[in-house]
C-alpha cells in the first residue's frame, strides 16, 4: 500500500535526559526527545528536546522549496523537564514573522508553562528572550473535556503521576490509526506486583485502556532489567515491564524512546536482538523497535 | 568519494595512501620537495608490508601495539582502493626501529588529517540477484532503486516497483526513501518512508536484500 495517505511520524529526538553526541551513539541518536505526526497537511510536534532544532531547520528548507511564506505549528510538551523543553530556543520556525505557533500543556501547570518556557530563556541562560519569537505564538492548556482537534488529527491526554513532577500522555488519532506517545512514566511501580495497591491497579487499568489497539506506541523503556534493580522509582519504565504491557494491550509497533544516556548502539541493538524475535514470532505478533533519529515510518 | 587511507591509528611515522592521492595532497608534497626527503619510496604493496610487519613486530615475534591494530594495518594495507601503495621511509632512522623513526618524521598525521574533509566511502551490498553479494558504490548523486532501467540500480525481481525507493546523499548523511512503492521500504525490518542510513543497516526492498556499508575516515 502505498504511504501517501498514512500518518507518518518522525523520530527527531530519541534519547532521554542529556544530549549524547557521539560515535557511539549515532545510530540511535543523540538528540533529546522530539517526534513529529504529520497527516495530510497538519503536522503535530511532540515535546522540545533537542531534536527540535534539526526538525525546524527541516520545516524551514521544505518551506522554501515550496515558497510556502507561513506555517502553522503544534506542539505538545509532555512536560517542562529540561530533555524535553530544551530545544525550543534553537527552533528556527519561532523566530520567523508570519509563522504561527500553539503550544499546548498540562492543565495541571496552573498557567505557569509560559514562564516556565520563558525562564529558560533569561538572559542569565539565553542570549536571547522568547519575546524574539516573532512568530504568532500561543501558549494554551490542553482541554479536559473533549479531544482537541488539529485538522485530521484529533489528541487525547492523561496524566501520569509516575514520573517526578508528572507527565501527560498523548493519543493522536489520525486516518483511523492510533499512535501513542507515552514518554517519562515508570510502569514497573503501576504493572509489578509487589507494589501494587488499589491506586496502581486503577492506573494500570486506565493505562491499558488508553494504549489498547495502538498501532504505534512510543514509550519510555530506558532500563534493562538488571538496571531497574538499582533505579527503581526514577520514573522510567524497564524494558521487559513495557514488552508484556504492550502486548498485552495488542500494541502493533512498540518503539522504546528516551534512551539512557549510557546506552551505546551496541547496547541497544543487543537488547533488540535479545528481544524481538519472541514478539515478531508471536501470535499476534508485535513489532518492536528502539527509535532511531532521522526516521520516518508510515503508520497503517 | 575514494578514501584516502590514513589511518589514524598506526603510529604517527608510518602512513598508507594511494599514490595518485598522496600527490594531490600539499604536505606530502612539500615534504617530498624539502631536505629531509623520503629516503625511499615504495611503490610496491609487498614491500611496503614488508615494512608495516618489522615495525609492528620491530624484528621478533613479539608485536609493538596491540594485535588488533597489527591486524588493522593489515587491512588498510590488502584494501583494494590502495592499488598503488606508497611507503614513506624517512632518513636518519632511528636503528631500533628498523629505519623509521618518529623523531624524522617531518609532516604530521594531523597535518595531512586536516587537507582531507572526512572521506566518506559507501557502497550497497545487494543480495538476490546472482549468488553472492554485489557491490554498488555511493556517491554524492541520487540512485534510484528499482525495475526499470531508467533507475541506477536496476534490480529486477519480484515485489520491486518500477521506480521503488531512492538513496540520496545530504549534509553528509545518506538517506533512502520510499518513493510511493508497493511493497514498502524496510530498514532493519521497520517500514520506512526515509531514514537516515547508518553502517551495516538492512534495507529490504521486495525480494532483495541489500546492506548499507559505510566507511569514514576522519579528520583529527
Ligand atoms: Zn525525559
Ligand atoms: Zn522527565
Amino acid at each position: 500500500m502505498s504511504t501517501a495517505n498514512q500518518p507518518q511520524v518522525t523520530f527527531w529526538g530519541t534519547r532521554g535526559s542529556i544530549p549524547t553526541p557521539g560515535r557511539t551513539t549515532e545510530k540511535f541518536g543523540g538528540n533529546t526527545p522530539c517526534v513529529s505526526v504529520m497527516y495530510k497537511d497538519t503536522l503535530v510536534i511532540i515535546d522540545a528536546g533537542s531534536g527540535i532544532r534539526n526538525c525546524g531547520l527541516e520545516l524551514l528548507s521544505e518551506a522554501a522549496a515550496k515558497g510556502q511564506k507561513q506555517l502553522s505549528l503544534h506542539l505538545l510538551l509532555s512536560h517542562t523537564h529540561w530533555d524535553h523543553i530544551q530545544g525550543l530556543p534553537f527552533f528556527g520556525p519561532a523566530y520567523i514573522k508570519g509563522n504561527k505557533l500553539v503550544i499546548y500543556g498540562s492543565p495541571n501547570k496552573e498557567g505557569f508553562l509560559e514562564s516556565i518556557l520563558s525562564d529558560q530563556m533569561d538572559t542569565q541562560y539565553f542570549p536571547v528572550e522568547m519575546s524574539t519569537f516573532a512568530s504568532d505564538l500561543s501558549i494554551e492548556e490542553m482541554p479536559e473535556d473533549a479531544p482537541l482537534q488539529l485538522g485530521d488529527l484529533s489528541i487525547e491526554w492523561q496524566e501520569q503521576i509516575y514520573h517526578p513532577g508528572g507527565s501527560v500522555r498523548f493519543k493522536i488519532s489520525a486516518g483511523g490509526k492510533k499512535i501513542i506517545y507515552a514518554s517519562d512514566v515508570e510502569l514497573d511501580i503501576m504493572f509489578n506486583s509487589n507494589e501494587k495497591t488499589e491506586e496502581t491497579e486503577k492506573h494500570a487499568k486506565e493505562y491499558l485502556e488508553f494504549i489498547d489497539g495502538a498501532d504505534l506506541l512510543i514509550a519510555d523503556g530506558q532500563y534493562s532489567e538488571e538496571e531497574y534493580k538499582t533505579k527503581a522509582h526514577w520514573g522510567h519504565t524497564s524494558v521487559p515491564v513495557l514488552l508484556e504491557v504492550a502486548y498485552r494491550a495488542g500494541v502493533g509497533h512498540l518503539a522504546f524512546f528516551h534512551h539512557d544516556p549510557l546506552h551505546t548502539d551496541k547496547f541497544l541493538n543487543d537488547l533488540w536482538s535479545q528481544y524481538s524475535t519472541k514478539y515478531h514470532t508471536a501470535d499476534p505478533p508485535m513489532h518492536i523497535f528502539w527509535a532511531r533519529e532521522g526516521l520516518t515510518m508510515p503508520i497503517g | 568519494m575514494a578514501a584516502l587511507t590514513v589511518s589514524t591509528r598506526t603510529p604517527t611515522n608510518f602512513i598508507i595512501f594511494s599514490a595518485h592521492q598522496a600527490s594531490a595532497l600539499p604536505s606530502v608534497r612539500r615534504m617530498c620537495d624539502s631536505n629531509k626527503k623520503p629516503e625511499t619510496v615504495i611503490r610496491d604493496r609487498e614491500k611496503v608490508t614488508d615494512l608495516a610487519k618489522t615495525r609492528f613486530t620491530r624484528g621478533s615475534d613479539v608485536p609493538i601495539v596491540p594485535p588488533d591494530e597489527k591486524e588493522r594495518v593489515a587491512e588498510l594495507l590488502s584494501a583494494n582502493e590502495c592499488d598503488t601503495v606508497l611507503g614513506v621511509k624517512i632518513k636518519d632512522a632511528d636503528p631500533d626501529s628498523e629505519g623509521i623513526s618518529m623523531s624524522t618524521m617531518q609532516f604530521s598525521r594531523r597535518g595531512i588529517a586536516g587537507e582531507i574533509s572526512i572521506s566518506q566511502k559507501a557502497y550497497l551490498e545487494v543480495y538476490g540477484l546472482r549468488p553472492g553479494a554485489n557491490g554498488f558504490e555511493l556517491g554524492e548523486e541520487e540512485v534510484k532503486i528499482g525495475r526499470t532501467q531508467e533507475c541506477k540500480l536496476t534490480l529486477p525481481l519480484g515485489g520491486i516497483s518500477r521506480v521503488h525507493a531512492r538513496i540520496y546523499f545530504r549534509n553528509e548523511e545518506y538517506y533512502i526513501q520510499d518513493l510511493g512503492s508497493t511493497n514498502g521500504t524496510y530498514v532493519n525490518g521497520i517500514k520506512v518512508v526515509r531514514c537516515v542510513l547508518r553502517n551495516n543497516d538492512r534495507i529490504d526492498i521486495g525480494e532483495a536484500k541489500i546492506v548499507f556499508i559505510e566507511e569514514r575516515v576522519r579528520g583529527v
